[in-house]
């Protein structure tokens, strides 16, 4: 075939034909990849023409981040075990046990916050591993055995804390690694930042980040290219263990107070905001930045709807209906598309049998 | 229609069908009688698969194409008219859902017995068992198929086929059903053919085993090509006959066009005693250099062979590297340490990933060579895929083509770029021509003519007999999980392969 290099219609090798830089900039503008971030300013767009005293105010901004940072942060746990195509439905129990840990071992013990907040994280990972002891290596479907070890997690966070709302020792120095803030932005919020730019830069710029998305694509291809999928789905398990850890920590000292009933609510919003997140961006990939827009969407919605004086359960199905339009959209407009490419290559097919 | 138009069951007349570049079958003319055992056979590629999607009303015909049932002349078959006119397929992977039972099976495909609003369960499998009394069968219809013998789920296709629920059942078609069965199990199926034949059920056998056709059917259409070489009657005929009208006759420039053997004295490596699945103690030595080629139909263990050898799927296997080495079992990682590139059909679903792009495909079994400081250092990664897309000449030549989106042999391409990106010591393929064009295919042969001559090793498992002809040095041909025999040079022509690998076929158990 090396014959076929001196080839009329492709002068050369080097100019590879990449769609032109106008073409691409127009696609990555396009509805299709970004449609989130165009229904996000409209929901800005209507608040502002709605309730304008009420909504155009700093606050406003801030309030939204604030208080959507630490869904962001849990959902950006579970966008990495989804690439590699595991769900991981004990975020929730793991943000409430690591959050009543915490609240637990500042109250029971003179440990300083910053092993606290360390030990609470290392309890996460121990979380991951053993739901990896049970997806990776039982094999048992991840969706149910996530959904089993988030119910036993559940169970331990109700016995630590008896049941009551843990507050010793909690307000203090230990809260500050939730409530300091820079010119009235939150820790949390800059945590969310550095979270997103670290997963985004190990999915897109590093090998072990191809090797997610390829485990979640197909295993068995990355497998015979020589990658271990146990280690990938592993340690990916383990990365979200820790990252609902340190949400459930931050939760904690946010609301200074340990609910044992805090952290299961934050799963569903968690993966609204990751499928939502995977249709923006990068075409079906789970990645951290369609997540942060699609949180901070839903944010906006929410707090936009409770400024305006909707009741306190609409933005529940505001953020259920905006995630069954914005999905429901691109996967209509995805459609014709890709049968048009698809059409092109139809090929006959050949006899199934052998020899 | 000829003069015993009373006898004929279906009149198949200039039949063609044109895709896309490729004519699949041109002007194919025969008749099936009624009562009679009708064998298909021709080559891989021959049109056989097409001309039975036509008759499933999956395909529809070229203008000019005739087909008539019992006398009725059909335009275009739709398969409501196929179900209608009696004619039923059982394919090769049958069809049935293992986990539940016959009587289950059996309900899937035509309607439940019900009383009321209600399944009637002991009436389901009492239907389920009449099905198959009728074909001279007795199995457990309440047991999950799964846990029954090969050939009594065949049998459980084929009375469900043969389920008159919705008219008269006239033909039934069977693809390759032989080949998932166990050599010892397929006189067991021919007597339940018999008896469907005994209900009045004519039978289109498809099959590649001439042994099978030889004592089965009692004429056979062969097609080569996607032309109908003829109808025979199988009284008077023989293997070799039979075989030189499937494969045609031998072009002599054929063999000499080969291009001489690159093999070295070198080893590249030695396997012994491979054992799988179906694989019985395959043995070989691989020079470097050499192309080495796997034959046998399915179910002698050629299609196992591939994946065995590079630890893709569970076996036994000892094998001495260059180096002289020894080394007992296989996994992918170790394959790849050995520099044995596993090369699957771009139709094997774990041949690459559809929704990566060609670069990402590519890249991907080399990645870490890109990286530098803990990153995949992009322009690196793109350039080595450039120089793939340009040599290999892959289209469109954009690296972000998502793969899902290209045609078969630009897909075969790209995984060959993901392994010659490697740079591996022996390639060992799967069917690297199926569902390529010829030029494509051609390409491929240039190929690895090319590799060889850099010393590289070649294992080429393939179903498609023109691929042993045209690229290997040396073909062993498996029967039963063995090697049966062993062609090298000039002797590999596609009639000698053929009576090598259908030798012994259901007498090796």
């Amino acid at each position: 075939m090396s014959q076929n290099v001196v080839n009329a219609e492709v002068p050369s090798a080097a100019r590879g034909r990449r769609a032109p830089a106008a073409r691409r900039f127009a696609r990555g503008l396009s509805f299709r990849t970004i449609g989130a971030v165009y229904v996000w300013l409209l929901l800005i767009a209507v608040f502002a023409i709605w309730i304008p005293d009420l909504f155009l105010r700093e606050e406003t901004l801030k309030t939204v981040l604030n208080q959507y940072s630490i869904t962001a942060l849990a959902a950006l746990s579970i966008v990495v075990p989804l690439t590699t195509g595991v769900f991981d439905l004990s975020i929730g129990s793991t943000m409430g046990l690591a959050g009543i840990l915490s609240a637990w071992l500042l109250g029971n013990t003179d440990l300083s916050p910053l092993i606290v907040v360390l030990l609470g994280v290392g309890a996460g990972a121990l979380v991951g591993l053993f739901n990896a002891l049970i997806v990776v290596r039982m094999k048992i479907d991840s969706f149910i055995g996530t959904l089993a070890t988030g119910s036993i997690l559940a169970a331990i966070t109700l016995g630590i804390s008896g049941d009551q709302i843990l507050t010793e020792r909690v307000a203090g120095g230990f809260s500050d690694i939730a409530s300091r803030d820079i010119g009235g932005i939150q820790l949390p919020v800059l945590y969310m930042i550095v979270l997103m730019i670290a997963i985004g830069f190990f999915l897109e710029q590093t090998a072990s980040g191809r090797y997610c998305y390829a485990t979640g694509y197909n295993p068995e291809v990355t497998r015979l290219v020589g990658v271990s999928v146990d280690r990938v789905r592993t340690l990916a398990l383990v990365f979200s263990g820790c990252v609902a850890a340190f949400a459930g920590v931050v939760l904690t000292a946010r609301i200074q107070a340990a609910d044992p009933a805090n952290g299961p609510s934050y799963m569903i919003p968690a993966f609204s905001a990751a499928f939502l997140g995977a249709t923006q961006f990068r075409h079906g990939r789970f990645n951290p930045w369609g997540t942060i827009v699609a949180v901070l969407m839903l944010g906006t919605g929410s707090v936009g709807l409770l400024l305006a004086g909707a009741p306190t359960w609409a933005p529940q199905i505001f953020q259920g209906a905006v995630l069954i339009a914005a999905v429901g959209v691109t996967v209509i407009q995805r459609r014709p598309k890709a049968d048009a490419e698809t059409a092109k290559p139809a090929e006959p097919e050949p006899a199934p049998s052998a020899a | 229609m000829t003069a015993v138009a009373t006898e004929t069951l279906i009149a198949i007349e200039g039949v063609g069908k044109t895709f896309p570049g490729q004519r699949a079958l041109a002007d194919v003319s025969f008749e099936i009688e009624r009562g009679e055992i009708h064998a298909l056979v021709g080559e891989n590629g021959s049109g056989k698969s097409t001309l039975i999607k036509i008759l499933a009303g999956f395909h529809e015909p070229d203008p000019g194409s005739r087909i008539a049932v019992a006398g009725e002349e059909l335009k275009a078959l739709a398969p409501a008219d196929v179900r209608r006119l009696g004619l039923r397929f059982v394919h090769q992977d049958l069809g049935l859902v293992a986990e539940l039972s016959a009587a289950e099976n059996v309900g899937l495909a035509s309607g439940f017995a019900k009383r009321g609003p209600k399944v009637d369960w002991a009436g389901q499998c009492r239907r389920a068992d009449a099905l198959l009394a009728r074909i001279g069968v007795e199995v457990d219809v309440e047991l999950p198929v799964a846990e029954l013998r090969a050939v009594e789920r065949s049998a459980i296709a084929i009375a469900r086929a043969l389920d008159e629920l919705h008219g008269e059942i006239r033909l039934l078609v069977l693809d390759e059903p032989t080949a998932a069965l166990p050599p010892a199990e397929v006189d067991a199926l021919f007597r339940v053919l018999r008896e469907v034949l005994e209900q009045g059920v004519s039978i289109l056998y498809v099959s590649h085993r001439l042994e099978e056709i030889l004592g089965l059917a009692d004429r056979v259409t062969v097609l080569r090509d996607g032309r109908c070489k003829g109808t025979f009657p199988i009284a008077g005929m023989d293997r070799a006959r039979l075989a030189e009208l499937i494969v045609g006759e031998e072009v002599e420039a054929d063999a000499a066009q080969r291009p001489p053997s690159c093999a070295t004295e070198e080893r590249a490596l030695t396997v012994r005693g491979m054992r799988g699945a179906v694989l019985d103690g395959v043995g070989f030595e691989l020079r470097r250099g050499e192309v080495l080629g796997i034959a046998g139909l399915s179910g002698s263990g050629r299609e196992e062979l591939a994946a065995v050898l590079t630890g893709a799927a569970p076996g036994q296997i000892e094998l001495v590297d260059g180096d002289g080495r020894t080394w007992s079992g296989m996994t992918p990682k170790r394959a790849k340490q050995l520099g044995l590139a596993l090369v699957l059909a771009n139709r094997h679903p774990d041949a690459a990933i559809g929704q990566f792009s060609i670069r990402e495909n590519v890249s991907l079994a080399q990645l870490p060579s890109y990286v530098r400081g803990g990153r995949v250092r992009g322009a690196q990664e793109r350039g080595a895929v450039e120089r793939w897309i340009a040599d290999l000449d892959i289209r469109p030549d954009d690296p972000d083509r998502l793969y899902s989106y290209l045609s078969g042999g630009n897909k075969q391409k790209v995984i060959l770029a993901k392994w010659l990106n490697t740079s591996p010591r022996v390639f060992v393929m799967d069917d690297p021509t199926s569902g390529v064009d010829i030029g494509a295919r051609h390409g491929i042969y240039g190929l690895v003519r090319e590799q060889a001559a850099t010393g590289a090793g070649f294992v080429v498992c393939s179903s498609d007999l023109e691929d042993f002809v045209g690229v290997c040095d040396r073909v062993l041909a498996l029967v039963g999980g063995r090697v049966a025999a062993e062609l090298s040079g000039a002797e590999i022509t596609e009639n000698r392969l053929l009576q090598a690998i259908v030798t012994q076929t259901g007498k090796n158990a």
